[in-house]
């Protein structure tokens, strides 16, 4: 036995040991590189990171199957990309979060891609007797939204804003959940007696929830928006999976889920110029989407309209006018400008 | 046959250099352990200007989940007393068949994760729960308020407390119990002359890690009291919520920082208790201790 | 201060400031600002009632539309449907100006699904009886409103409005061969009523 040998026997530290810690060390090592490792988002070689709103969770990965999904509240996803999340897609049940990210520089310019609407979702047993709207200002009803910083939290606040329900729906109000898949899920389970959510999530469980329509009249305009992140290291990967979803097979995908389709834009009147004229005179009208403009009429009288450009038109004010608004119309809808305008002899 | 011993071995001395690399490592070692749980403690203070955080503290958001957490709290610390001290009492003075079991139960909560603990605390006290239809019969709400709140609170913060309350009693010196019950104390003088003094640091240190993990439940709380201002979004919650608010991240790190001071105070305080408590009465060992 | 105060002082706050984030995502929400002198900002409930009255009009206008579109009315009833149609344009601006003067964005035909039962524009005499119904609602609505509301300064409007719709039902019920008016005070509809006489027509 050599002197070695025998020192390192005594000292315990024979050669199998020191092969058994030097082991350890190795896997230690192997191990720590993996974890880093799994930690990056598996990748296939066509696939992107899409941080997407929760309520796209069934749709988004029927239109694009490889890519990696994370599903949240629009305003979580927001303050992760705002943080250095790996996001190479941003979608938003909204077009106000999206539009003050690019205003930040964390997205490219927001394209609109898909609508929605907002219902009311009572469980299948109905405990509270909801038909209506109306019924959940009944006391000892318990309502669950998503809170007001999540798109759907806000449209809700908007419908009943709109309805004028606000005080008497408020005290109702059991939590606010910090997305619309929560809400679902509590009514699902009847945990509440009725909350709201899109139509699109509460197809998903139709034997556990019933529907209730909120009233159009009051329907908030719930239009969801897109953009590939600056900051995204796979710029054209990203692009390619916005045109999917904007081309006719990802809004054929959109539909099936229940999901709407967008609407054509409307015009807006933003200024009139002159607002006081006479019989023959001409007026001027600044705004957008005039292009396709069908009618122009002032206080419902027809007028000879030109339309200059999208942002431009120049009418004549016809013999027989009167004082009044003026309404541009176009296939998709109509404008009414706010000021009127004043018809001398 | 002569057995020869080996000469006796002279230890071999490390070189100098070797040493000081051995000493720098281990400093190292220990400096980045320091560092790592002092860093993100620190950034919570100096991220934004200190002018910033006091002014969110006056928020409505912060100011109303410091009430639900300091209310809930109190209430949920009472709870884990009286029920605590009884059990751990229990726990510690009797030896009966499951007596094991029964500890691991107590202490389940401590490991299981705090979203199952609320899923469970739904599906057992939830409306459409096992208990959910006894408790609508009898009038009690226990969803979605404060009271779902203490819950959970005492759900997951409790079994602390029992834990630690079951060695403070088991540490007490039994001749001492002996000696007062022989004096002519009843059980119940005993229990709250002898025992409890004997065992108030152990108690008092339970206390102070049952609050405190009271004071930062967050996975049961949303799951079964859900959130809402004012009435059950208590600090945690408050924080997550703050958060994903467009231009949070103030009001966010305001009340970071209220449960890191409240913390730090629960653990000085837990220290001073425990270290007078170990101080003033020693271990319990000593015969000579006035019994008052 | 108590707790609700507070609470709802809060949540007062964030719904304005959710309807302030919709409205201004709206190109004729930018408008708000330059409301001329006669606007004013109306309670919330008021504003309630017009959004309402904004979505009845649509309907009745998507309704002459088709009615006068599918041209299977006798002379004298086309004229009248197309009196009734310009009309209800003519309410439509009225009350869409009333909510853009509050700085609220008016819906627009596209906003609405309508749908009607089958075989109301088949012939003439569905088209009377519908247009008969639909005049009601529309008079309950108005009548509900002028009831409702707070600001004293909608009240001309929607009552000169009503007295309108209230002539049409009268042709139209006349004109069926039915009474030209009956009850002495039609009745008012409560905005949930309203709401619900509306939806099965308007999604």
């Amino acid at each position: 036995m050599s002197a070695g040998t025998r020192r390192a026997r005594r000292s315990g530290r024979t050669p199998a040991r020191r092969l058994a810690s030097a082991a350890v060390v190795a896997a230690l090592c192997v191990g720590l590189t993996a974890a880093s490792g799994a930690a990056q988002p598996q990748r296939s070689a066509a696939g992107i990171t899409v941080y997407a709103a929760a309520s796209l969770t069934q749709a988004f990965p029927v239109i694009a199957p490889g890519n990696t999904y994370s599903f949240a509240g629009s305003n979580t996803l927001e303050a992760q990309i705002a943080n250095g999340a790996p996001a190479d897609v941003f979608a938003s049940a909204n077009t106000s979060i999206p539009a003050a990210m690019y205003a930040q520089g964390l997205i490219e310019k927001p394209v609109d891609f898909t609508r929605n609407t907002l219902v009311i979702v009572v469980p299948k047993s109905n405990p509270a007797g909801i038909h209506s709207i109306y019924d959940l200002t009944k006391p000892g009803v318990s309502i669950d939204i998503a809170n007001s910083a999540v798109p759907v939290g806000s449209y809700t606040l908007q419908v009943w804003n709109q309805m004028g329900l606000t005080s008497a729906l408020m005290p109702n109000v059991v939590s606010q959940e910090t997305d619309v898949t929560t809400v679902l899920s509590k009514i699902a389970s009847n945990q509440a007696d009725a909350g709201f959510v899109y139509s699109t999530d509460a197809e998903t469980v139709p034997t556990q929830v019933t529907v209730i329509p909120v009233p159009a009249w009051a329907q908030p305009k719930v239009v969801y928006a897109m953009a590939v992140v600056t900051k995204s290291p796979n710029q054209a990967a990203a692009q390619a999976f916005v045109n999917q979803v904007l081309s006719a097979s990802g809004q054929a995908v959109m539909r099936k889920f229940g999901f709407l389709p967008l609407t054509a834009p409307v015009p807006a009147i933003a200024a009139v110029k002159p607002l006081q004229t006479k019989r023959g005179g001409t007026v001027t009208l600044t705004g957008t989407n005039f292009s396709g403009t069908t009618s122009v009429t002032i206080a419902g009288v027809a007028a000879m309209f030109k339309v200059v450009s999208s942002g431009k038109i120049v009418l004549t004010v016809p013999p027989k006018a009167k004082s009044g608004a003026i309404t541009v119309t176009n296939p998709n809808g109509n404008a009414i400008s706010i000021k009127k305008i004043t018809i001398g002899a | 046959m002569v057995a020869t011993t080996p000469p006796a071995a002279v230890p071999r001395r490390a070189s100098p250099t070797a040493r000081m690399l051995l000493t720098l490592g281990f400093f190292l070692l220990v400096l980045t352990t320091l560092a790592f749980i002092a860093l993100p403690i620190v950034a919570i203070f100096v991220h934004v200007a200190p002018s910033t955080l006091l002014h969110e503290l006056t928020n409505p958001l912060v100011l109303d989940a410091l009430v639900v957490s300091a209310k809930t709290t109190l209430i949920s610390q009472a709870l884990i007393l009286v029920f605590g001290t009884a059990t751990a009492y229990f726990l510690a003075s009797r030896r009966f068949r499951g007596r094991s079991l029964a500890i691991t139960l107590i202490e389940l909560p401590i490991v299981l994760p705090p979203a199952a603990a609320g899923l469970g605390l739904l599906v057992a006290f939830g409306r459409v729960g096992l208990l959910g239809s006894t408790f609508d019969a009898l009038g009690i709400n226990v969803a979605f308020n404060q009271a779902a709140v203490v819950l959970a609170v005492t759900f997951v913060a409790g079994p602390f407390y029992v834990r630690q309350g079951i060695a403070a009693f088991e540490s007490v010196d039994e001749t001492m119990v002996a000696a007062s019950r022989t004096l002519g104390a009843g059980p119940l003088r005993t229990f709250s002359r002898v025992t409890v003094p004997l065992a108030a640091g152990g108690l008092a240190a339970g206390q102070a890690i049952a609050m405190a993990r009271g004071l930062g439940e967050f996975g049961a709380t949303i799951m079964f009291a859900g959130s809402l201002q004012g009435r059950t979004q208590t600090l945690p919650l408050a924080v997550y919520y703050a958060f994903e608010l467009p231009n949070g991240l103030d009001v966010a790190l305001a009340i970071s920082a209220i449960l890191t001071l409240v913390s730090l105070a629960i653990l000085l305080t837990a220290k001073v208790i425990s270290g007078s408590y170990l101080f003033r009465r020693g271990t319990g060992r000593n015969p000579t201790v006035a019994l008052d | 201060m108590t707790t609700t105060l507070t609470r709802s002082e809060l949540l007062s706050r964030g719904a304005r400031g959710s309807a302030l984030v919709a409205v201004a995502g709206s190109s004729l929400g930018l408008l708000a600002g330059t409301a001329d002198a006669a606007a004013q900002s109306l309670p919330s409930s008021d504003l309630a009632y017009v959004r309402l009255l904004v979505g009845a009009e649509l309907l009745a206008g998507d309704f002459y539309g088709q009615a006068i579109a599918a041209a299977n009315s006798t002379r004298g009833v086309a004229g009248y449907l197309k009196r009734a149609a310009f009309n209800e344009q003519e309410h439509y601006a009225s009350v869409a100006g009333i909510l853009s003067g509050a700085g609220a964005t008016p819906a627009v035909a596209t906003d609405f699904t309508f749908s009607y039962p089958t075989g109301t524009f088949s012939g003439e005499r569905s088209i009377l009886a519908f247009a008969q119904k639909l005049e009601q609602i529309m008079l309950g609505s108005y009548l509900g409103a002028i009831a409702g509301v707070q600001s004293q300064s909608l009240l001309p409007a929607l009552a000169t409005i009503a007295a309108c719709e209230a002539q049409h039902s009268s042709y139209f019920g006349f004109v069926q061969g039915g009474k030209a008016f009956d009850l002495s005070f039609p009745p008012p509809l409560t905005i949930s009523e309203a709401s619900d006489a509306m939806a099965p027509y308007a999604q």
